[in-house]
């Protein structure tokens, strides 16, 4: 599969399917669920506002438009399609099901595992297969036949729980995605897996438009749901392209933040049971780093600890080492072997 | 606007990565026990096991370097001292 035409068709209709439908779905989730109660508290602005969570719903119903979209314009990809919106449904559910009801710190990551299980058991009738088990990494290619259906949901797992907690301050975790899916869609253009584009453009057209109504000061939160299945989502797409190591390079800055709050924290730890916050907001709505040493070393914490900084600064902070990350992923693409 | 630090933090993780690739490609894809099925389980185990140490010795570099580094970035206003 090269540069087919029904590929090029696919990619610019999933990523402009994607975003409209994102665009018009957010407010009205937004809306349904503000009436429902469904908020979460804006903790970086004076006065603390409601904002209404969950929003992350209309993600996934712009990433099931786009694959949709992409099942009719190039049919041979039923597999891969398939795959990939029913791995991003599972995970979306998790997300659901977090946000609605909350679940534990352990749990969270277990049922992204099991829900990263769906490709495996699609590739067992999937003709020809999702996947052959190999592993494209810097100087050579690694064939792991039986390991790779045990590191693909850890994968999609690890992915997806990552980009849960790296949404630390409106805009971020949208604006991050956009920046790591448009460095895909080169990868796979400089790489010749031109047919992991489609899937790569939708994330890359959900994210675009899902940034414009949580960018600060935001309108509405993704919630786990967002937050879950877009990183399920990247993992996913990069694995449809083969581009796993350059998606690893990509996601650096969201990995080394989960780190640096898992290792401070001593593990597993659910968000809402941590009683010291790492940041505090001034008067004037500036973030300044917690000098209290039990809590969590997450970036925003040491952003802000030489100064104080604005929402604003702390996103595009995020940002610009995330493009960094990402600059480096297309560095490594010439290191790894067609 | 971001300090230096933390970019060199994000480049020292890529390059430890990019020489664990190097290792498990030259020096652990290559390990190799004689024919029979046994000996493939066997080998298939000891090639997992050096790329966990290898991953394992990458956290825990790069823990190492970070608190070095973090500690004198951040000056004692945000302790690292769990790292």
């Amino acid at each position: 599969m090269g540069f087919e035409i029904g590929l090029i068709y696919a990619t610019i209709l999933s990523l402009a399917s994607s975003f409209l439908a994102t665009l018009i779905a957010t407010p009205r989730i937004a809306e349904f669920n503000k009436r429902r109660g469904i908020v979460g508290v804006d903790y970086h602005k004076p006065g603390r506002p409601e904002i209404p969570e969950m929003g992350g719903l209309s993600m996934l119903i712009g990433l099931s438009i786009s694959s949709m979209v992409i099942l009719v314009l190039y049919p041979s990809s039923f597999w891969y399609t398939l795959s990939f919106i029913l791995t991003v449904l599972s995970v979306g559910c998790v997300g659901v099901v977090d946000d609605l009801l909350g679940l534990g710190a352990r749990v969270k990551p277990l049922l992204t595992f099991i829900a990263g299980l769906v490709p495996v058991l699609l590739n067992i009738p999937a003709y020809p297969k999702i996947y052959e088990g190999y592993l494209s990494v810097p100087f050579g290619r690694i064939r792991i036949t039986i390991l790779y259906n045990l590191l693909l949901p850890i994968g999609i797992a690890v992915s997806s729980n990552t980009m849960n907690m790296c949404d630390p301050v409106n805009g971020v975790m949208a604006g991050s995605s956009i920046i790591i899916s448009l460095t895909l869609l080169l990868a796979s253009l400089f790489t010749d897996r031109f047919y992991a584009s489609p899937y790569i453009a939708s994330i890359l057209g959900c994210a675009l438009a899902f940034y414009i109504y949580n960018r600060y000061p935001a309108r509405v939160f993704p919630g786990d749901t967002g937050t879950l299945s877009l990183g399920a989502a990247i993992a996913y797409a990069s694995v449809i392209g083969r581009l796993e190591f350059i998606a690893l390079i990509a996601m650096l800055t969201q990995i080394l933040n989960a780190l640096f709050t898992l290792i401070s924290l001593g593990g597993l730890i659910e968000r809402r049971s941590i009683s010291e916050r790492p940041v505090r907001v001034l008067d004037d709505g500036r973030i300044v780093a917690s000098v209290n040493p039990q809590a969590p070393i997450t970036l925003t914490r040491m952003f802000t600890a030489s100064r104080p900084m604005s929402e604003r600064e702390v996103a595009y902070s995020f940002f610009i080492l995330t493009s960094f990350s990402c600059i480096l992923a297309l560095i490594t693409i010439p290191l790894i072997p067609r | 606007m971001v300090r230096l630090g933390f970019f060199l933090n994000i480049l020292f993780a890529w390059l430890l990565l990019i020489v664990l690739s190097y290792l498990t490609i030259n020096v652990i894809a290559s390990i190799t026990i004689p024919d029979g099925y046994i000996f493939k389980l066997i080998e298939a185990i000891v090639k997992a096991l050096s790329v966990a140490i290898l991953l394992a010795l990458w956290l825990y570099t790069w823990r190492r370097i970070s608190k070095l580094y973090f500690e004198k970035l951040l000056k004692g206003r945000v302790s690292v001292s769990s790292f």
